[in-house]
């Protein structure tokens, strides 16, 4: 529903006044003054003329709220819906059947005052960008915080990683040398026991072999004493049936049993010497026998040190195995960890990029609102400050282009094909 | 010392620069506009290297270069502009006040450092 479009109201006084005063102001007073030239009556025409449009101008009709408790139109309904404010979305004026040139003065003024009324929405845009920018940096600032964070951390973690690296290495290492010495060491002393060992069993079977003639010697000459015994005793009977033609023989064959005596008691006595030497011999034996079982620890002994050094060698291998491997590939992940965060040092800088695109944006919208004030001015009658043409906007806003995107996306939203530059990004002169 | 002065009027890119060229060892010392960065180098800073923006508020980066190539400590230092800017006769213009490169931004940090070795050798004595 539309609001009837409120009636002209007719010429006043004053303004025929304004109109007529003026041209006979500019024509009459050179006339009074003695001065008249015929531009001068064209001035006081033109005056006239000047006076009717100013007239004109004041027939402009006023904006009438609606009525109270009138319906809102349906223009209106649309800008509260989307929250417009009432001055803003005002209703277009309608069209007077009867003044066709009344009613395009008055479109005019109602479009000059719709572009006064979008002053604001300039200054909000300019507000809206520049606040994005501010949002872009702090959010840029955070995430250069969190990168430095980030960045110290890798850095500790990979100076801890090289440490420990260098640690385990150094432990791994010196484990592996003390126990192989130690094993080293081992075998060396049980070596030498061993040959000593073997060396005393040698000495002690020689002896107890030289017992062993020494024994069967005895037997012998315990032999040989019997049968001296037995040829005494025979002598001594002969000598008897010799009677005292034996007598001498007799002597003789007394000494000869008791030298066959002596030397069986010197056998019995060297008997039991050579015994008792077997015995210890035999005794002696028996300790190399536990010696035999002590060599046989000893060689269990070695084999365990053997199979000692052999774990610390695995142990040190499998070590410096999971330095050269694991460590390895952890120092490897923290360095990509590290050129990841260089890597997104260097991204961020598209802030800087989107920032100076979007005071690009800024620069244009400014000089779009000097362009509306122009078009505005004009609409009220007056001249432009600064007049600019639209076609001189778009290219003062090229000018202001720093980014080949943004110069490849303004061709392409006017459907330009551009000559592609194929600049490098970086260039040394 | 030797130090890497960047000049930037974004604090983004100053945080960014300062990231990459610190995590590889090197010594920075910023400035935010190039008066600021003219200002250090007269009061005495010595920079083996200098990196800066083209855009900035005052003076842009090619008249901070033509200004430090008059200053005895900074005439031969090696200078590289690194800016959205893709015009080539702004880079012309860059190399007409004796920079030593341009580099865009974005620019990847690999390929920073890799720009800084070879422009300033020498700095790599003091790098980690």
């Amino acid at each position: 529903m539309r609001t009837a479009a409120p009636a002209l109201p007719k010429i006043e006084i004053r303004t025929l006044l304004i109109s007529g005063g003026a041209g006979c102001l500019v024509g009459v007073l050179p006339l009074v003054l003695g001065a008249a030239q015929p531009a001068h009556l064209v001035i006081a025409a033109a005056s006239a003329i000047c006076g009717g449009v100013v007239t004109r101008a004041l027939q402009r009709p006023a904006r009438s709220a609606p009525a109270e408790g009138a319906s809102p139109s349906r223009h209106e309904a649309d800008a509260a819906a989307w929250g417009v404010p009432p001055a803003i979305a005002r209703e277009p004026v309608e069209a007077a059947q009867d003044e066709p040139r009344d009613d395009t003065q008055a479109r005019a003024q109602a479009a000059a005052q719709d572009l006064a009324d979008l002053e604001p929405l300039f200054s909000v845009t300019r507000e809206q960008l520049r606040s994005i920018v501010g949002q872009t940096e702090g959010a840029a600032a955070a995430i250069m915080a969190s990168l430095e964070a980030l960045n110290t951390a890798q850095t500790r973690s990979a100076g801890c990683l090289t440490g420990a690296r260098e640690r385990i290495v150094g432990v791994a290492e010196q484990s592996d040398a003390a126990l192989h010495t130690l094993a080293r060491s081992l075998g060396t002393y049980l070596d030498g026991r061993l040959r000593e060992t073997r060396a005393e069993r040698s000495a002690v079977d020689a002896a107890a072999a030289q017992m062993q003639g020494l024994d069967n010697l005895i037997v012998s000459l315990e032999k040989v004493g019997a049968s001296t015994r037995m040829l005494a005793l025979n002598a001594n009977i002969e000598a008897s049936r010799a009677g005292i033609h034996g007598a001498g023989f007799k002597v003789i064959a007394r000494e000869l049993q008791d030298l066959a005596q002596a030397s069986q008691a010197a056998m019995a006595e060297a008997r039991t010497q050579v015994s008792n030497v077997q015995q210890t011999i035999g005794q002696v034996l028996t300790v190399e026998h536990g010696a035999e079982g002590t060599l046989s620890e000893q060689q269990r002994l070695q084999a365990l040190m053997t199979e000692l050094d052999s774990i610390a060698q695995t142990t040190t291998q499998v070590l410096l195995g999971m330095v050269r491997s694991d460590l390895t590939e952890v120092a490897s992940l923290t360095s990509a960890v590290g050129t990841e965060v260089l890597s997104v040092f260097g991204q961020v800088q598209f802030q800087d990029v989107v920032r100076q695109q979007i005071e690009a944006i800024e620069e244009s919208n400014a000089m779009l609102q000097l362009c509306l004030d122009g078009l505005q001015r004009s609409l009220n009658g007056q001249e432009p400050e600064a007049p600019m043409r639209p076609a001189a906007i778009l290219e003062t806003a090229r000018l202001h282009y720093v980014t080949q995107i943004q110069r490849h996306v303004d061709a392409q939203a006017l459907g330009r094909v551009t000559a592609h530059t194929d600049v490098p990004d970086i260039e040394l002169f | 010392m030797h130090k890497v002065m960047i000049v930037d009027d974004s604090p983004t890119i100053l945080a960014s620069m300062s990231g990459i060229l610190g995590s590889a060892g090197y010594s920075v010392v910023k400035a935010a506009n190039a008066e600021d960065a003219l200002g250090q180098v007269k009061a005495g800073l010595s920079p083996a290297l200098v990196i800066t923006d083209y855009h900035m508020p005052g003076m842009h980066g090619v008249q901070l270069i033509e200004a430090l190539r008059k200053l005895t400590q900074t005439r031969f230092t090696p200078m590289l502009v690194l800016t959205t800017e893709s015009q080539q006769e702004k880079r012309d213009e860059a190399r007409k006040a004796g920079a030593t490169g341009w580099l865009v931004k974005p620019v990847q940090a690999d390929k920073l450092l890799e720009v800084v070795k070879q422009v300033a050798p020498s700095l790599q004595a003091i790098a980690a």
